[in-house]
């Protein structure tokens, strides 16, 4: 005699299964809600993200329709097949190629629509896929039950064809464990209204007495099963239904303010079931920090490059290895049916820029106080360290304007004097015999900087995009002061995380910058806490490979790069610092992951997350807890412009930081965070 | 520092660990005082109070509203006496 019983928790049924599990020879199990659960609450909300991709497809075809457009047609279509079946079957069934078809035969046009039909059935399976997963304790009984011995079956009321349910079920990591998958859109028969039962029941011949079903549904997985004389389990999950809840109600307040919209979209991004394993607090900074903000930039530069028309996006090294992955990772499904820019990833350094931009226009003033930005640096020694001149030739020059190699040229150093800054000015702005030195010096250098742009198609766009986490926009300039005397140089657009203010950027009609979560132009405080740690953000994202210290010609008149040699003292405590901080990463491309498929079903803008990217960052740089600032704070940062000296007292007080000072003021000061949150208002607000 | 020994990061209540509610309320409390900041507008307070009840009680609800009856006859009687 058949039964019904329900469970509110997964265990307590699974339990119950294995213990009945000897009185039948079938079970059956429903797919979705049970054997797969859903990241989202309401499953049509994926349908936008099909709409969208279908809208990109018909504007490349030069067809105007908007995503809304689409989606109210398919709504149509779906409906009209609904009804058409409710006349010859029990139930009002739609089959998804059937009626997918129809809609974008309307869209494109007869002759296009099985070829594009293929198209959005993979995308909408992708979309789909990538929002579900199979529940452990589910995964696991299956294991159990076809060691057993025991058949079974997936059986879903739903729209898609079982070929495709099949495809979802494998990719969720369930391949091999179901016999057998029907779905109402093949048989115009449903579990809800009972006739999918003797359907099912004659096509494989089976005794209903020894057969078992397991669902949600209390009427379609229960009552019905029932009724054709199959035992029934239905699971109403509390810790579901909790977790929709949630999901629901973020929905609903993103809605009405913008604020919510990041923590919505960050809902979905977490992770669930088998995904939700204990992971390391780098990693954790990773995915629910680092990740998202990085993800928000990456998708704004995907968004700009193809707004301007842009036609290579470069990410310059090191931090840009990331964040291009982070582009191949994302973009495809966010502008999924769109064109993308080629993206690449440029080997460049400061240092080795810099010495390769003085070849045509010489040093101007402007970019040898660069130099002394750093407190380190002291005198012309540094110059030629961070032009990658060499000082000897210079000496008789230097000497005619009263200077030497030390003297001081930075005020943070003991025994400097203005009038040697003065005499320092006249030197490079006047002096014809050192810019003529500096251009002979550079010339090799430049020369191999063009081989190496050309061998990456660097001149063969009208527009690229350069993409690099911060902060004054150096590499850019460089890049540029290098390359402009060519007429082939293509216009520059530079996205930088943050765009910090405090040394002048070349703007021209042909090299613009801008800053994505702060840019010193534009009002927005809580962007500029980034500057609270600068070094943080370098380590993090930094690629695990030595950083590039040349372009050197080689003898076929092309170009070598000279990286800094793997035994060297500062690559060494770069590797171990990137082994450290590789969990974050781990973490970041995580979060990507499911940044993308989250992004698209929502259709946020990369904007639309900076509220909350806002709560994020002051929760972490201005107001983190003791224990965060212990493990992401590492002492071998390397700033390659920067001599190895120690800086000066007067400095060090200057550059004091919350997340410099030591452990135990972070620990036991009392509105520490708040006087540094302060003070940096006051100084912003000032500047 | 034993950074190894990891926690989830979906917490049991469904929250972020290391930025659950809490943290968005104490910050909320924070930022009335200290007026800094471009936050959409703000989590406006009631949003907080009710994301925070719901992770902290909406499991416990939920669990009693499908083992008894209470709830059900509650919100019946609510909805029953209110004015229409």
């Amino acid at each position: 005699m058949s039964t019904l019983t329900t469970y509110h928790k997964i265990d307590q049924l699974v339990a119950k299964i294995r213990e009945m599990a000897g009185d039948f020879d079938v079970v059956s199990f429903d797919v979705f809600d049970t054997l797969l659960i859903r990241r989202i609450h309401n499953p049509d909300l994926l349908k936008m993200a099909t709409a969208r991709y279908i809208s990109n497809l018909a504007r490349a075809s030069g067809e105007n329709w908007r995503p809304e457009k689409v989606q109210r047609l398919r709504d149509k279509v779906e409906a009209m097949h609904r009804r058409r079946a409710g006349r010859k079957f029990p139930d009002h069934e739609a089959s998804y190629p059937l009626f997918m078809a129809d809609v974008l035969g309307l869209i494109f046009g007869q002759e296009k629509k099985d070829r594009m039909l293929e198209d959005v059935t993979n995308f909408e399976l992708s979309i789909e896929s990538d929002f579900l997963l199979a529940r452990v304790a589910f995964k696991d009984l299956l294991i159990w039950l076809k060691s057993q011995g025991k058949r079974v079956l997936a059986i879903s009321d739903m729209y898609l064809p079982a070929t495709h349910i099949k495809a979802l079920l494998d990719k969720a990591g369930l391949e091999g464990l179901i016999d057998e998958v029907f779905s109402s859109a093949d048989s115009m028969a449903a579990k809800a209204s009972g006739a999918a039962w003797p359907l099912i029941r004659k096509k494989l011949d089976l005794n209903t007495a020894r057969w078992l079903h397991v669902g949600d549904n209390p009427i379609s997985d229960g009552s019905r099963p029932c009724e054709a004389g199959i035992s029934a389990l239905v699971l109403q999950d509390v810790g579901e239904m909790h977790r929709k809840l949630l999901a629901k109600s973020y929905h609903e307040i993103a809605v009405k303010r913008p604020y919510w919209r990041g923590r919505l979209v960050q809902q979905y991004m977490l992770p669930m079931e088998s995904e939700n394993i204990p992971r390391s607090d780098l990693y954790r900074h990773g995915f629910v920090y680092f990740g998202p903000l990085l993800c928000a930039f990456v998708h704004h530069v995907a968004e700009r490059a193809m707004a301007e028309g842009v036609e290579r996006v470069y990410f310059l090294s090191r931090e840009g290895e990331i964040l291009r992955e982070i582009w191949k990772t994302i973009a495809p499904v966010i502008f999924a049916g769109k064109k993308l820019p080629e993206d690449h990833y440029l080997y460049v350094s400061r240092m080795a820029l810099a010495g390769a931009a003085c070849a045509h226009e010489g040093l101007s003033h402007e970019n040898a106080r660069i130099t002394f930005l750093p407190a380190t640096n002291r005198d012309f020694r540094d110059v030629c360290r961070v032009f990658n001149l060499t000082p000897g030739p210079f000496l008789p020059i230097l000497k005619r304007h009263g200077l030497d190699v030390d003297t001081p040229l930075s005020h943070w150093h003991d025994g400097w004097n203005p009038r040697n800054g003065l005499s320092f000015q006249r030197m490079v702005e006047h002096d014809a015999d050192f810019q003529a030195e500096i251009k002979k010096q550079s010339l090799p250098a430049n020369s191999a900087l063009q081989s190496y742009l050309e061998s990456e198609g660097f001149f063969s766009s009208g527009k690229v995009a350069v993409v690099d986490i911060g902060w004054l926009g150096n590499i850019q300039r460089f890049l540029y002061q290098a390359t402009r005397h060519r007429a082939d140089h293509p216009v520059i657009h530079g996205h930088l995380l943050v765009c910090a203010a405090g040394y002048p950027f070349p703007y021209a009609p042909d090299n613009q910058l801008e800053g994505f979560y702060h840019d010193h132009k534009k009002f927005g405080f809580t962007g500029s806490l980034l500057l609270y740690a600068q070094d943080l953000f370098e380590e993090t994202t930094r690629a695990n490979h030595p950083g590039l210290m040349a372009y050197s010609p080689n003898d076929a008149g092309g170009f070598e790069l000279v990286f800094r040699p793997d035994n060297d003292a500062c690559a060494l405590n770069e590797k171990t610092q990137s082994d450290y901080f590789a969990p974050v990463q781990e973490g970041i491309r995580a979060a990507a992951r499911r940044y993308g498929p989250a992004m698209s079903v929502m259709g946020y803008d990369a904007r639309e997350m900076k509220p909350w990217l806002n709560v994020l960052t002051v929760n972490h740089i201005a107001y983190p807890r003791t224990r965060d600032v212990e493990i992401l704070t590492r002492i071998h940062h390397l700033d390659d412009f920067a001599a190895s000296r120690p800086p000066s007292s007067m400095a060090k007080k200057a550059l004091r930081r919350l997340w410099n000072r030591p452990v135990w003021q972070l620990r036991f000061l009392p509105g520490l965070r708040a006087y540094h949150y302060l003070k940096h208002a006051v100084y912003w607000l000032r500047s | 520092m034993n950074n190894e020994c990891g926690k989830k990061i979906t917490t049991a209540d469904h929250d972020i660990r290391g930025h659950s509610i809490w943290r968005i309320l104490r910050q909320d409390m924070i930022f009335r005082v200290l007026p800094f900041g471009l936050f959409g507008g703000g989590p406006n307070l009631k949003f907080v109070a009710k994301m925070l009840f719901l992770h902290v009680f909406g499991k416990a609800g939920i669990w009693l509203y499908m083992r008894s009856g209470l709830f059900r006859h509650i919100v019946r009687k609510f909805h029953a006496n209110k004015p229409r």
